[in-house]
């Protein structure tokens, strides 16, 4: 029997589904490990631990063993993108107008737009030393872990509950899965419709193990002084991305590889994104653009 | 000449003493007023149960900026914690939105998820 527990946490909707004979009780725990996590991890509390180390640029600053790792996988993340995934961009992410939790953020805020050409330095920028776990972020340089804090948290949650039967963990959309199911079978994921606000299902993949995680400018979007922003920003130009893509969803190893690298395709374009795609035999996705054409990579039979 | 000048005196005392009520009467107004303000102001603390509140008041902020306002109380993040809700789940990539789900096993295909774009 699946169980499956639903909730919001991180301003997404969440759910955790195990595969068991009888009824996993370490469901109930999920939404508190969440809670913990979005404590540490969130830009949008006051009282996180990000916020504080944020307000700390340019001071060393000793971090929980949360932030401590993913900090790392964001390393890692940069590295896999070629530095297309930074989580050092909150500073152009506020200045596109994405300055707060975007259930709250009103269509077409009176702040100015301010035309900002950015310097976004890189992650290799931080000072981070493993033994003391001490962070010191350049002097002016925030950080916003933003789908980097889901990814990680679902593979996280995922293998919390994996030993409880077959898991799945869902957090806003990146999908961490443990293997098939008690049964064999693949777990079904629906991709959701970007031109449909209902969540209408546009295609069903098949996986096994792994991570599948979609990133898009479909939902979050904004106008700024009749300027339309998204917040997927390019890290180089700091602005938000000129892409041909509405929405892409990668298949990869992991959930955290997935999620960065559906928003390094989002911010490379159908022509560079694919091309990722078809060279990387681990990484299989799909990509849907602004004119509604539906583009594959090789891999994604494998999948269908 | 002596009852002029008493007279000259009679009206700076009156100039006197009209002044000193004068600022004694403004002093007052205006210290009841802000008296008034914090009253209002401290009410409307108190009246904000609402978790959310501090965060929307929060989420305006520019990191630098929030030092000013200070930490948000425990008690309010505690109560933004979500509620666990477990039911038998399945019934295929219907999930997402809160509610129970149909049961299923994991013979009968269900038990799959979504993946979009961070939906709230």
């Amino acid at each position: 029997m699946i169980y499956r527990n639903q909730f919001r946490a991180m301003g997404c909707r969440m759910e955790a589904l195990v595969d068991s004979a009888s009824h996993p009780n370490i469901l109930e725990e999920v939404p508190a490990w969440f809670e913990e996590w979005e404590q540490a991890l969130s830009r949008f509390r006051v009282d996180s631990e990000l916020t504080l180390l944020n307000m700390n640029a340019g001071r060393a600053m000793q971090v929980s063993q949360i932030l401590w790792d993913v900090l790392q996988t964001s390393q890692e993340a940069e590295k896999l993108t070629n530095g297309l995934v930074n989580p050092l961009i909150l500073d152009a992410l506020l200045y596109a107008g994405y300055d707060q939790s975007f259930e709250r953020l009103s269509f077409d805020s009176p702040r100015a737009f301010l035309d900002f050409a950015a310097d976004i330095p890189s992650l290799g920028d931080i000072c981070a030393d493993a033994s003391t776990r001490t962070i010191c972020l350049p002097k002016g340089a925030h950080l916003d872990f933003g789908g980097v804090a889901k990814g990680w948290s679902a593979h996280r949650a995922m293998e919390r509950l994996k030993d409880a039967g077959p898991a799945l963990a869902n957090a806003g959309g990146d999908i961490a899965i443990s293997g098939p199911k008690l049964n064999g079978e693949k777990w079904p994921i629906g991709v959701e419709n970007p031109f449909d606000s209902e969540g209408d299902v546009i295609e069903t993949l098949y996986l096994e193990r792994g991570g599948i995680a979609t990133s898009g400018k479909d939902y979050h979007r904004w106008m700024r002084n009749g300027v339309p922003q998204h917040h997927i920003i390019d890290p180089r130009t700091g602005l938000p991305a000129e892409t041909d893509i509405l929405a892409a969803t990668v298949i990869a190893p992991t959930a955290m590889e997935a999620e960065a690298m559906a928003k390094a395709v989002v911010i490379s374009g159908s022509q560079v994104g694919l091309a990722r795609l078809n060279g990387d035999a681990n990484l299989a996705g799909l990509l849907v653009l602004e004119n509604g054409e539906r583009l594959y990579s090789q891999n994604i039979e494998k999948y269908r | 000449m002596q009852n002029r000048s008493k007279s000259w005196a009679d009206i700076q005392m009156i100039i006197s003493s009209i002044a000193v009520a004068a600022t004694m009467g403004f002093w007052s107004l205006f210290s009841s007023n802000q008296k008034l303000t914090a009253g209002a102001t401290g009410t409307a603390d108190l009246s904000q149960p609402d978790p959310n509140s501090a965060t929307a008041n929060n989420d305006m902020l520019l990191p630098g900026q929030v030092m000013l306002l200070g930490p948000t109380p425990q008690t309010q993040q505690v109560g933004a914690a979500p509620q666990a809700k477990v039911w038998r789940g399945g019934g295929g990539s219907k999930g997402g939105g809160g509610g129970s789900a149909p049961a299923a096993s994991s013979s009968g295909g269900g038990g799959g998820s979504k993946t979009g774009s961070s939906k709230p």
